[in-house]
């Protein structure tokens, strides 16, 4: 995911928001002072009144249609084939080969598996981690590792963050590559999120 | 009596040499098993035509041994060649192209316990 | 090349540490989806004399509701808070409960609750108090510490301060450390 995609996503919550408020602000209107609603009330009726009277006066060249049949359907495939093409773009590009090159004779590609026996593998036989797991995203065209490894409560993380470099370079090395890798060193699994990072011995 | 010299009779095999599916499927996961030190039932390998060319899928996991092995790009592009070479020697078929993946380690000789 | 590393680098760093607002995202998308799908379903379904009737329905019963001032009134209510609510997660950067740097070769993202835990046994290590009476808490830029004292024995709060600075500073990450000491002890 890009920064593009993160604004995208805000983009769709704002423009949700505004049409609910604007919804909200609809059905209040009797509530409403009635100085405050007629500065906006008319043109907007009026507004709506000139946009149905347009539609209605569309017509298809084949058989006969209501306009604002037509207006409908359109209006909602538009929508419906924007919001696809939003959600299909929103997981990240995971990918199982690691590691992809090719030459006269063929091509080579290396599976994930490689890389959890390379990397995680030696983090997880540690006595201080109690799991490890690696997953592999397609970023603007090369390929990033992402490491999680759950430490054990009162595991030294500096020597872990050292060890899981080391681990890193044998892998740099037995690729021959230098993949973007991020580590995260994570809380241990399930209610986290609920869980306040206040730690209450 | 022919003005050009007459070729000296040179030992070539008339016929052809047709091996089975198995026997050509068998060869090659004998050369990729050679070569890279993994079970011949651990890996996986599929001959295909590509305009009129031998083309082999091979997946097999990796061989981690103790050292040096080379990057995986070279062992990787090793392993081709040497299929591509066994071929040619032994069945005298000529192999287009190979695509071969790398999925799952063995460690030298030990098994992992699972 | 060294360069261009750095920065997809500290890219996928920074996306790890910020709130992507995806969820939230996903989930009014898939209904404004299923509001565009049932309005072009219902255009078709017009045409046909029995969803003709079943829309026309459909539409009295809205718009009589609509006529209802309790509705109205709940119905604004709801559409003001969830918008306002949309608004506010669309605007707010949002922090997940993590820190995150450049180490030497990787991009390093630790959950603030290791961190806590890390301060907080360096704490009770200096002040050589028991785990239960040592408890911390990290947030952006602070680590909060707080201490139950033995009765009787004095704690040294600038002690206490340094170790679990300096916790934190053996993996990278500076924050301040604010540390409370109850005035009820633990007799023990």
């Amino acid at each position: 995911m890009t920064s593009s995609s993160r604004i995208l996503n805000r983009a769709v919550l704002l423009v949700a928001g505004l049409l609910a408020l604007a919804g909200g602000l609809l059905a209040a209107r009797p509530f409403l002072p009635e100085g405050f609603v007629t500065t906006w009330w008319r043109p907007v009726q009026r507004a709506i009144a000139d946009a149905l009277s347009a539609v209605s006066s569309w017509q298809l060249p084949w058989g006969a249609s209501d306009g604002a049949r037509i207006a409908a359907a359109s209006a909602g495939l538009v929508i419906a084939v924007a919001m696809i093409a939003f959600l299909t773009t929103r997981r990240r590009r995971r990918t199982r080969t690691m590691l992809a090159f090719a030459d006269g004779t063929g091509t080579t590609s290396v599976d994930e598996t490689i890389a959890d026996a390379v990397l995680t593998d030696p983090l997880r036989r540690r006595g201080d981690v109690l799991s490890s797991r690696i997953k592999g995203y397609r970023i603007r065209g090369r390929t990033a590792l992402h490491l999680s490894v759950v430490p054990r409560s009162g595991a030294d993380l500096s020597a872990l963050l050292a060890e899981t470099e080391r681990a890193v370079a044998g892998w740099d090395a037995l690729s021959g590559t230098r993949a973007p890798v991020v580590v995260h060193f994570a809380d241990r699994a399930g209610f986290d999120r609920l869980r306040s990072p206040t730690r209450a011995w | 009596m022919n003005g050009g010299a007459t070729p000296i009779a040179e030992t070539v095999q008339r016929g052809r040499t047709t091996l089975t599916g198995r026997a050509l499927h068998g060869l090659a996961v004998g050369i990729v098993a050679g070569a890279s030190g993994a079970e011949p039932r651990e890996i996986s390998l599929r001959w295909d035509d590509a305009n009129g060319g031998l083309h082999a899928t091979v997946t097999l996991p990796l061989v981690l041994r103790d050292a040096t092995g080379g990057t995986l790009e070279e062992q990787g592009a090793a392993l081709r060649m040497s299929l591509v070479a066994g071929m040619a020697e032994r069945a005298g078929r000529h192999v287009d192209g190979v695509d071969l993946r790398f999925s799952g380690v063995r460690r030298g000789n030990t098994r992992r316990v699972r | 090349m060294n360069g261009r590393d750095r920065v997809a680098d500290r890219r996928l760093l920074r996306r790890e540490l910020r709130a992507a607002r995806t969820g939230p995202a996903v989930v009014v998308a898939a209904a404004l989806l299923v509001a565009a799908l049932a309005a072009v379903a219902g255009s078709f379904w017009i045409a046909d004399a029995s969803g003709a009737s079943a829309i026309r329905n459909g539409a009295t019963i809205v718009r009589t509701a609509w006529g209802e001032s309790s509705w109205r009134a709940a119905a604004a209510v709801a559409a003001g808070i969830v918008g306002i609510a949309l608004i506010v997660l669309a605007f707010t950067p949002g922090r997940r409960r993590r820190h995150g740097r450049a180490a030497d070769r990787v991009g390093l993202v630790v959950d603030d609750g290791l961190l806590a835990d890390a301060a907080a046994r360096a704490v009770a290590e200096r002040c050589m108090l028991p785990a239960a009476q040592v408890s911390a808490t990290v947030t952006a830029r602070r680590v909060q510490v707080r201490i139950r004292p033995t009765s009787g024995v004095l704690v040294d709060p600038a002690g206490a301060s340094d170790a679990a600075q300096r916790a934190l500073e053996r993996l990278g990450f500076e924050v301040r450390p604010v540390v409370t000491v109850a005035t009820t002890g633990v007799v023990g």
